[in-house]
């Protein structure tokens, strides 16, 4: 049987102010399974992020569950699994990227010379080497992307949470993400992102779940949907008939 | 533990890279210019005036640090953002505000540290020393101090913005610190729940022993620096646990 990465089952979050109140998520409710990349579609404002702040507790649902390998998300242990790369990367500006990920690892219990190693061969790969001393006040947006990309990944997650990780990237750091992604899976790690990247999701992913106004419209297998080419043509055109207003 | 040590340790390591710092570091060279010339012209009483403006001086940079520092730390990482990633790994956020507290209790106590060091070596040198049991309670009762008014810092911060936490924080150390010993009577008159609320209050200047380093009185007992330090330690901690507390509710 194969092991769940992720489950949300029922999830509402409703956001209160003094003199408002929004419902950001219905109800929502899916699964996503181990070794699997997920791609999380919507339109802006449908409830991605709110669903990924919830997912790592930094937001509570008012009602349902949800669950990390089996632990409730507001457990210090559903964190210890996962790696999570935000939408707007912004580290501590006096601090070295090296420094940063040294903190970070040192919060994941992860032994000096295995951080310094993983750093290293991180920066390599994405060719940061000269970086790594440098005060991230210094660095451009793709750098810092690059430095975000690294934290999320050093304690190797079992399930890799991104959340529009091509943004501020250019295409050599793209195709780069994608084949680190592609390595993930073949390594059995499971992938959750959102995106606004039809074409890249359309390379990577497993399967989609497509949300709008909070809402879960569709799960669907990304290898489906393209067996429906006669139909939909690609999945942007899938995804535009799916949010399509009724 | 340990995550509150490296979340400390990295923000220190932050605020002394930082080019705020050497706003501190002038006045810190003013203050060594003063208190190298202060004996210079003593007469009679004069030294001990000077005393005790050069002690004032040392405190009033420290608050100077610590209070905007303190106000600034959670707001700052919510602002930047910087708290996604951090609250996304294991730490609780309990950890978070430790840290943050920790933190600004080591750059207020390093600050305080290097300023004092410097009046003592005047004072030994050029002054009228005092002992030295009574140097080293003054300045341990001042870390205390110091780490009291951080906690109430970082409390108000997670509940109000920058500016008014600084404010009232302010106010509070103040009004405590020069009519805290009058609200005494006032409260002792309502027999055991003016106690409780007479200690209720954040009282500053238990913690405050300048003037027996003016004046040359003699060192606390023991005792007196025991009830005090549990005094402060139990009003830090739980401070700190409403400071979590009411951080935990946060959405982010």
């Amino acid at each position: 049987m194969v092991e769940t990465a992720l489950s949300l089952t029922g999830v509402g979050v409703t956001y209160k102010g003094k003199n408002y109140t929004k419902e950001a998520l219905f109800e929502l409710s899916f699964k996503v399974e181990r070794g699997e990349i997920f791609g999380f579609l919507g339109p802006n404002g449908a409830g991605k992020t709110t669903t990924i702040k919830a997912i790592l507790n930094l937001i509570y649902p008012n009602t349902g569950q949800i669950e990390i390998f089996g632990c409730p998300a507001s457990k210090v242990c559903a964190r210890k699994r996962i790696g999570y790369m935000p939408e707007i990367a912004n580290y501590y500006w006096y601090l070295t990227a090296k420094e940063l990920l040294l903190m970070y690892a040192g919060i994941l219990n992860i032994p000096k010379a295995l951080a310094l190693k993983r750093i290293d061969s991180f920066f390599e790969i994405v060719g940061l080497q000269d970086a790594g001393n440098v005060l991230m006040k210094n660095f451009s947006k793709g750098m810092m992307q690059k430095v975000s990309l690294a934290q999320a990944l050093l304690n190797d997650p079992d399930l890799l949470i991104l959340d529009e990780p091509a943004g501020g990237l250019d295409p050599v750091a793209r195709t780069q993400l994608r084949s680190l992604i592609l390595e993930l899976k073949n390594k059995g790690k499971t992938v959750f992102f959102s995106s606004h990247e039809l074409s890249e999701v359309e390379l990577i992913c497993d399967r989609v779940g497509i949300l709008k106004e909070g809402r879960l419209l569709k799960t669907e297998k990304v290898k489906d949907i393209l067996n429906q080419k006669t139909q939909h043509q690609s999945l942007e055109n899938y995804f535009l008939n799916i949010i399509k207003p009724e | 533990m340990k995550t509150t040590v490296l979340i400390a340790t990295n923000l220190m390591k932050e605020i002394f890279r930082k080019k705020d710092i050497y706003v501190f570091v002038v006045l810190l060279v003013i203050l060594l210019i003063y208190l190298i010339n202060m004996n210079f012209f003593d007469i009679g009483g004069l030294s001990r005036y000077l005393k005790e403006i050069g002690l004032g001086m040392v405190y009033l940079f420290s608050l100077f640090i610590t209070v905007p520092f303190s106000a600034k730390l959670v707001g700052e990482e919510i602002q930047n953002k910087t708290i996604y990633p951090l609250l996304a790994k294991p730490v609780t956020r309990f950890q978070f505000i430790a840290g943050k507290f920790l933190g600004a209790l080591l750059v207020a106590g390093a600050s305080f540290s290097l300023f004092y060091f410097i009046f003592y070596l005047v004072d030994i040198s050029k002054g009228t020393p005092v002992g030295f049991i009574l140097y080293l309670e003054t300045y341990a009762f001042a870390i205390l101090m110091l780490a009291l008014l951080s906690a109430l810092t970082i409390f108000l911060s997670i509940h109000m913005t920058f500016s008014t936490t600084v404010t009232l924080a302010y106010l509070i150390y103040f009004i405590m610190s020069w009519f805290g010993a009058s609200f005494r009577d006032y409260f002792y008159n309502f027999s055991i729940p003016g106690y409780i609320a007479y200690y209720l209050l954040p009282h500053f200047e238990f913690f405050d022993l300048r003037d027996r380093v003016v004046h040359s009185w003699p060192a606390l007992p023991a005792w007196v620096v025991g009830c005090a330090a549990a005094y402060a330690l139990i009003y830090i901690s739980v401070l700190l646990y409403f400071s979590a507390f009411a951080f935990k509710k946060k959405w982010f």
